[in-house]
């Protein structure tokens, strides 16, 4: 693996600008963001499996949107904002407050961290969250049994009450986007309880937890969702495609590994060298700019080939499955017969 | 070179960047190298996160297991839930396997107990040589293409962009990588001698 200082000292080589006088470090990590995010939008190498408890855990719980900054890890915004005047309210029957005292019943109870919802009768959908860099689901399951997405239009048409079914999974959904946030429907009725302690996040023991062989146990604890010891009888299993983390502004950190194969560095440095010599200063090189966005192609191209090559043992066939008998090892002849004289 | 590149560890770093990744790019399009990683498979595991020390994790040749003298079959995730919804839910030793991302693997079924032994060849990426005595990972023919290809970044750390792209297309050439240059998707193939393929029959 390498880092992001070791690239940036082959990108300055090429750029001719070892001290920085034309570009500085922070464009040059801005476009290497842009050109790891443009590569892996493109080429979408990497894949994870993750499983996720319910009731989900999250690391803070916030009301308001301006203290979300000031919280890290796993998010949940809990209650309502009521756009009208900004503030946050727990009940419906809250913004009609002032105008009569005759507001909606609540057909639930509302929770501020998700696992209380377990322990009442929730009047709205339970969020888990996804990986923070989150970008295609492959596969999702629920208690070891496939999970299919569906819109929250096509749930709502079948089922008025989607946000508050119980039962066993069949379908997850995604309210938005942005948060990065998934729902079971029905919402699970019966709980495993699959409590992570500080020591099992980071726990590097062999044998712990879905993954056996672990060379980095936390590259995902800190920003995303936590999954290493979590068993996936009674959880959600999720096999999904994400984007590469950006390097950040924080110089102190570029000496860190990055979480990347080290086959595909040169060609996000090739990506980062495009767009240096675009870049309209002292150092803007057409000629310069365009060989190095053939580099930076031919290394999709060739990401792109890698991936083909993956699938090369696969036995494709057209129409129906071939019918494949293979004969069991004890029905097999021993390798020495017929015995040679 | 020796007036430009000096024969020290820090004097020949550019050319060993250079020549590291023309190995990993050849060796990532064509498969040529090629090593085995065990495996051991443990119960009740689907998945698996391989570590590799020496190479980067390609993709998988062949798998076999030694102890059920059986050859496993590819497939995918999406495949498989199509195929058996219930996989998840079934023990045994596994008859399939799945590579997820580079580094995950997957096996359809979970086995019962812990103890069986995966060989798994696989074509791998080797890892950036770093000293005179670690062992180059390619062909001969990709050795030149390596060579071609550190020329070309020599050219283009001198801000010559012609002569890059003439010994970038020499190293695509050397290789048989043509495929990869972008522009080669507008080229056409004709027969004859330069004359337009006719395109209808005439009357």
């Amino acid at each position: 693996m390498g880092s992001f200082n070791a690239s940036l000292k082959k990108i300055r080589r090429f750029l001719r600008d070892p001290s920085g006088k034309i570009w500085s470090s922070d464009l040059l990590r801005r476009s290497w963001n842009e050109a790891q995010l443009e590569i892996f939008q493109k080429v979408g190498l990497i894949e994870e499996v993750g499983a996720y408890p319910y009731p989900p855990q999250y690391t803070y719980c916030f009301i308001h949107d301006w203290e979300e900054n000031y919280a890290e890890g796993d998010k949940y915004q809990a209650l309502n904002l009521w756009q009208a005047d900004g503030s946050v309210v727990s009940y419906p029957w809250e913004p009609v407050y002032w105008v009569s005292s005759d507001g909606p019943d609540d057909s639930g109870t509302r929770f501020t961290i998700p696992f209380e919802s377990t322990f009442a009768a929730p009047a709205d959908y339970v969020p888990m969250t996804l990986h923070a860099q989150f970008h295609k689901a492959k596969f999702a399951a629920w208690d070891e049994a496939p999970i299919t997405p569906i819109s929250q239009k096509e749930l709502a048409e079948q089922d008025w009450a989607y946000r508050t079914a119980s039962g066993t999974p069949q379908y997850y959904w995604r309210p938005d986007l942005e948060h990065n946030q998934f729902v079971l429907y029905p919402r699970p009725s019966s709980i495993t309880w699959q409590e992570e302690e500080i020591g099992d996040t980071f726990s590097d023991t062999l044998g712990e937890g879905l993954v056996q062989w672990s060379e980095d146990s936390v590259d995902q604890s800190d920003t995303g969702m936590i999954t290493s010891t979590v068993d996936a009888a009674g959880a959600v299993l999720v096999v999904y495609e994400r984007l590469p983390y950006d390097v950040e502004d924080d110089d102190a950190t570029w000496d860190d590994e990055l979480d990347l194969p080290e086959f595909v560095l040169h060609y996000i440095e090739a990506g980062t060298l495009e767009r240096a010599f675009s870049v309209d200063n002292d150092g803007f090189i057409p000629s310069l700019r365009d060989f190095w966005k053939v580099r930076k192609e031919i290394g999709i191209n060739a990401l792109k080939t890698y991936k083909r090559n993956r699938m090369k043992a696969r036995d494709y066939c057209i129409g129906a499955s071939q019918d494949r008998r293979r004969l069991g090892s004890k029905l097999r002849l021993p390798s020495t017969y017929p015995r040679g004289y | 070179m020796a007036d430009v590149f000096l024969d020290t560890d820090a004097g020949i770093t550019p050319v060993r960047d250079s020549i590291n990744a023309a190995i990993q790019e050849l060796c990532l399009v064509s498969g040529s190298y090629v090593r085995v990683y065990h495996l051991s498979l443990y119960a009740d595991r689907f998945f698996y996160r391989m570590s590799w020390a020496k190479d980067h994790f390609g993709w998988i040749v062949e798998c076999w297991n030694r102890q059920r003298q059986y050859k496993l079959d590819q497939t995918d995730i999406s495949t498989l839930s199509l195929q058996d919804p219930w996989f998840l839910k079934r023990g045994g030793s596994p008859d399939r396997y799945m590579q997820i991302g580079y580094k995950y693997l997957g096996f359809d079924r979970a086995p019962a107990s812990s103890g069986e032994v995966l060989e798994i060849t696989c074509a791998v990426i080797p890892q950036a040589y770093t000293k005179d005595t670690d062992p180059i990972r390619l062909r001969p023919v990709f050795q030149q293409a390596a060579t071609q290809y550190a020329t070309m970044e020599f050219h283009a750390s001198r801000g010559d962009a012609v002569r890059a792209n003439e010994w970038l297309a020499k190293y695509l050439e050397t290789a048989g990588m043509m495929q990869l240059h972008p522009k080669q998707s507008e080229r056409t193939f004709e027969m004859g001698k330069g004359e337009p393929w006719v395109r209808s029959t005439p009357a």
